[in-house]
C-alpha cells in the first residue's frame, strides 16, 4: 500500500484567521487617511483575529501549535543561510524561518491593535509617542510582510510547490523520508509528466 | 502563477495609498500672511476652553488635537494666519 502522498497541514481556522488578516490588514492600511470608522473596524477585526489565532496557537491542530514552529535563533539562522544557497531542508509545516516571522508579525501586529486602541482614549488622544509607535510598527511589518512574501517564493522555489496554494486548500505534499523514494518518485512523475505533455 | 494573483493585489493596493495621504478635510483660506506659531495657535485653542495635547500643520491648516471642556475628543481646524477656528470635529 502506498501512502497517500498529499497531506492535510493547515486547518480551516490557520487558513481563515491568514485571508482574513490580509484583508482585514490591506483594509486597515487603506482607510487609514480616509475613513476614521472603517480604519477602526478593521483594527478591532485584527484584534479579535489575534487573539484567536494565540489561544488556537495553545489548543490548535498539529501545525497551528506555536510548540511546532518555534525553533532556537541557532536553527533559524542556519536555515535561512541553507535558504539563500539553495539547499535548506523542506519542513511539511512551518518551517524555522517561517515559524519566526509568525511570532514577529503578531508581536507587531499586537503594538500596532494595542497603540491604536490607546489613540482613542481620552488618555492618550494626541499623544504623541502612542501615534509614532503606531506608524512605526506598522512601517515595520510592511516590511517583514514584504519579507514573508519572498520567503514563500523562495521556499516554493526551492521545494517545487506551490506554498500559497497550500495556504488556500490546506494540502501540501507528504515529506518523503526515504531520499532515493523521493527520486525515484521525482523521475517517474517527470516522465508521466513527459508522456502527458506528448499526448496532447 | 497563483502567488502573483496574490502578490500583485498587494502591491497595487499598496502603491495606490502613497499618493492619497492628505485628508485635512478642512481648507484655509488667504493664507499667505504670516503665519502663527504652533505654540500660540495652541494658546488660542486653549483659550476657547480647549484642553490642547498637540498642534499639525495639515495642509493648509493647523489642526489642533484636543480635549473639550466635557473631556471629549476633538480636532480643531484652525486658520494659521487669522487663528480662526475653521472647522471643529467631535469624536465619538
Amino acid at each position: 500500500m502506498k501512502p497517500p502522498s498529499k497531506i492535510k497541514v493547515w486547518d480551516a481556522f490557520v487558513r481563515l484567521f491568514h485571508w482574513s488578516l490580509v484583508v482585514s490588514f490591506v483594509v486597515a492600511w487603506i482607510s487609514a487617511e480616509q475613513s476614521d470608522r472603517v480604519h477602526e473596524w478593521s483594527g478591532y477585526l485584527i484584534a479579535a483575529l489575534l487573539i484567536t489565532r494565540i489561544a488556537w496557537g495553545f489548543v490548535g491542530t498539529k501545525h497551528a501549535r506555536f510548540s511546532s514552529f518555534i525553533y532556537n535563533p541557532v536553527t533559524i539562522l542556519k536555515f535561512l543561510l541553507d535558504s539563500l544557497c539553495f539547499r535548506a531542508k523542506r519542513y511539511v509545516g512551518h518551517n524555522p524561518a517561517g515559524g519566526a516571522m509568525i511570532i514577529a508579525l503578531l508581536v507587531c501586529l499586537l503594538v500596532i491593535t494595542t497603540t491604536g486602541i490607546m489613540m482613542i482614549t481620552t488618555t492618550f488622544w494626541g499623544i504623541k509617542w502612542v501615534e509614532e509607535l503606531h506608524e512605526i510598527t506598522v512601517n515595520l511589518t510592511l516590511g517583514l510582510i514584504f519579507l514573508h512574501l519572498a520567503g514563500v517564493l523562495l521556499a516554493s522555489l526551492e521545494h517545487q510547490e506551490n506554498l500559497v496554494m497550500s495556504m488556500v486548500t490546506g494540502w501540501k505534499r507528504r515529506n518523503e523520508k526515504n531520499k532515493k523514494r523521493n527520486r525515484m518518485v521525482q523521475k517517474r512523475k517527470k516522465k508521466k509528466a513527459q508522456e502527458n505533455w506528448h499526448g496532447f | 502563477m497563483y502567488k502573483i494573483l496574490f502578490v500583485v493585489p498587494m502591491i497595487a493596493a499598496a502603491l495606490s495609498l502613497t499618493p492619497a495621504y492628505a485628508s485635512g478635510d478642512a481648507k484655509c483660506e488667504n493664507t499667505s500672511g504670516e503665519w502663527l506659531s504652533h505654540e500660540a495657535i495652541g494658546a488660542k485653542a486653549a483659550e476657547l476652553g480647549y484642553e490642547v495635547r498637540k498642534v499639525e500643520t495639515d495642509d493648509s491648516c493647523y489642526e489642533v488635537y484636543a480635549l473639550d471642556e466635557n473631556g471629549g475628543r476633538v480636532e480643531i481646524y484652525m486658520h494659521p494666519v487669522t487663528g480662526a477656528v475653521v472647522k471643529l470635529e467631535t469624536k465619538s
